[in-house]
């Protein structure tokens, strides 16, 4: 936390930090002192003054910032000239208008769509905002897919399926492992939700023997993702399993309760 | 004073959490008035690391810039805006610095011994005492860390570099400068919440 509040973590240890932090408040207030002392170190410089026009020019870069033009008054010199120009200008205006009618209407259909579509996202994005806001589990699952979103984007990874090994129900997962295997994210769907405090055990197997990697929950929706760090790269193994943690209550013919996927290491740039 | 509206509001009046709160709104007399309270600070700071007065300046605007986008991103529960302030600075003027590593001079890591306070002419006495007293406080701390983790601190705050590249110039192993930098800044932590006796 010492290293973050001071800038110097690596990106990938900064969003880990960042991602724990979320969740935890006390860390939170740990590094907001931490960073007090780094800000307190940063005022101890000598201080200068900036030059005078400095704040005028970082006024003028702010986004939407405009220079006010004020337009001088029109005459009336010109008035007799006008009479036989205009002649010419109007047929020429009411081109431009056609045409610039035209174009507005065909912009504005193109809009519309674009309208429609996004008020439909926006709708699903509003209904996902309140459940998040009455479930604080689904703000977990957002941070998590934040950090799968971050992992996605800074690494070549292997993907590997994870389906039920009985082919039924309608669960699945997926296991994003970094290039050097030594990090993973695991995201699953359509698994049914254990009772408290059960959850799902996630095995990594190598010639029939089974390493437990990490433990994962699901929520009502039977989505759950959680970042694995196997002591040995993940190439190592040869399949991923999950598996209902053994204080689950026994459900008769939970064949889609498992899920398992071959690993093998092919890399797929992002 | 506020473009459209009757009433002059004094932006004196208001804390930098409310100062803050302002410029999410885009009031951009409450970034004029934090420019007021802290453009000095970011500037010495900037200038003290980059060494160069338009590189300070260029850097200073784009912290400003940086802090008009992102106070919005700025949560009560991370600190004083003041700390998030000198963080997003801090972050800028470090990125500045690993760009153009080759072509800064270097400092002697040894070369961090005095720190001098010099009065601002922007801030009220009251205010700057205050400050001053702080500052005293953390540069107590500071010189009172084993020579090895104020180093790292004064290398890692003042050079931009990573925990691997201190290793690497120090000629250390990794977790020992971890250590360091953990063990400093627990101590510097301490100092704030008042448990070290001036």
């Amino acid at each position: 936390m010492g290293a973050y509040a001071l800038d110097i973590l690596d990106q990938e240890e900064a969003v880990l930090v960042e991602f724990h932090m979320s969740g935890c408040y006390q860390c939170r207030t740990t590094v907001a002192l931490m960073q007090s002392s780094a800000a307190l170190i940063g005022e101890s410089v000598d201080r200068l003054q900036p030059p005078a026009s400095l704040q005028a020019r970082i006024m003028r870069s702010l986004p939407g910032t405009g220079v006010e033009i004020t337009t001088p008054a029109k005459t009336t010199a010109s008035r007799g000239w006008t009479g036989s120009l205009s002649k010419v200008l109007m047929p020429l205006a009411a081109v431009l208008v056609l045409g610039l009618l035209s174009y507005s209407v065909y912009v504005s259909t193109i809009l519309s769509s674009r309208v429609e579509n996004l008020q439909r996202e926006s709708a699903v994005l509003t209904r996902w905002g309140k459940l998040a806001a009455q479930e604080s589990q689904v703000m977990d699952r957002l941070n998590e897919l934040r950090a799968a979103s971050d992992f996605l984007a800074e690494t070549e990874s292997t993907d590997v399926i994870l389906e039920s090994p009985n082919d039924s129900g309608n669960s699945g997962g997926i296991l994003l492992v970094a290039d050097d295997g030594r990090r993973a994210m695991l995201m699953v769907t359509g698994m049914r939700e254990l009772e408290p405090p059960s959850s799902y055990d996630v095995w990594l197997v190598r010639q029939g023997q089974s390493m437990w990697a990490g433990q994962l929950k699901v929520d009502s929706k039977g989505w759950g993702a959680v970042t694995l760090h196997p002591p040995e790269p993940l190439f190592e193994f040869d399949m991923v399993r999950l598996t209902p943690a053994p204080s689950s209550d026994p459900v008769p013919g939970r064949g889609d309760m498992v899920l398992e996927g071959q690993i093998v290491s092919h890399k797929v740039a992002r | 004073m506020v473009r459209g509206h009757s009433k002059v509001v004094d932006y004196q009046e208001y804390d930098d959490h409310q100062l803050m709160h302002q410029v999410t709104l885009e009031d951009k007399g409450a970034l004029e008035a934090i420019y007021t309270r802290y453009g000095s600070s970011v500037y010495s700071l900037a200038m003290y690391m980059l060494k160069q007065e338009a590189l300070a300046e260029e850097a200073t605007q784009d912290i400003f810039l940086n802090i008009w986008l992102k106070a919005s991103s700025y949560k009560t529960d991370r600190g004083e805006p003041r700390a998030w302030i000198m963080s997003v600075a801090h972050h800028k003027i470090v990125d500045v610095i690993r760009a153009r590593r080759r072509t800064l001079a270097a400092m002697d890591p040894d070369g961090y011994e005095t720190l001098e306070l010099l009065p601002s002419a922007q801030i009220s006495t009251e205010e700057e005492v205050e400050r001053n007293i702080e500052r005293e406080r953390i540069l107590k701390a500071v010189a009172t860390l084993p020579p090895p983790q104020r180093q790292v601190i004064m290398m890692a705050y003042f050079e931009g570099y990573t925990q691997s590249e201190m290793a690497e110039i120090l000629k250390q192993p990794l977790g020992t400068v971890k250590t360091r930098v953990r063990l400093a800044m627990q101590k510097l932590r301490l100092v704030l919440e008042g448990d070290v006796n001036d």
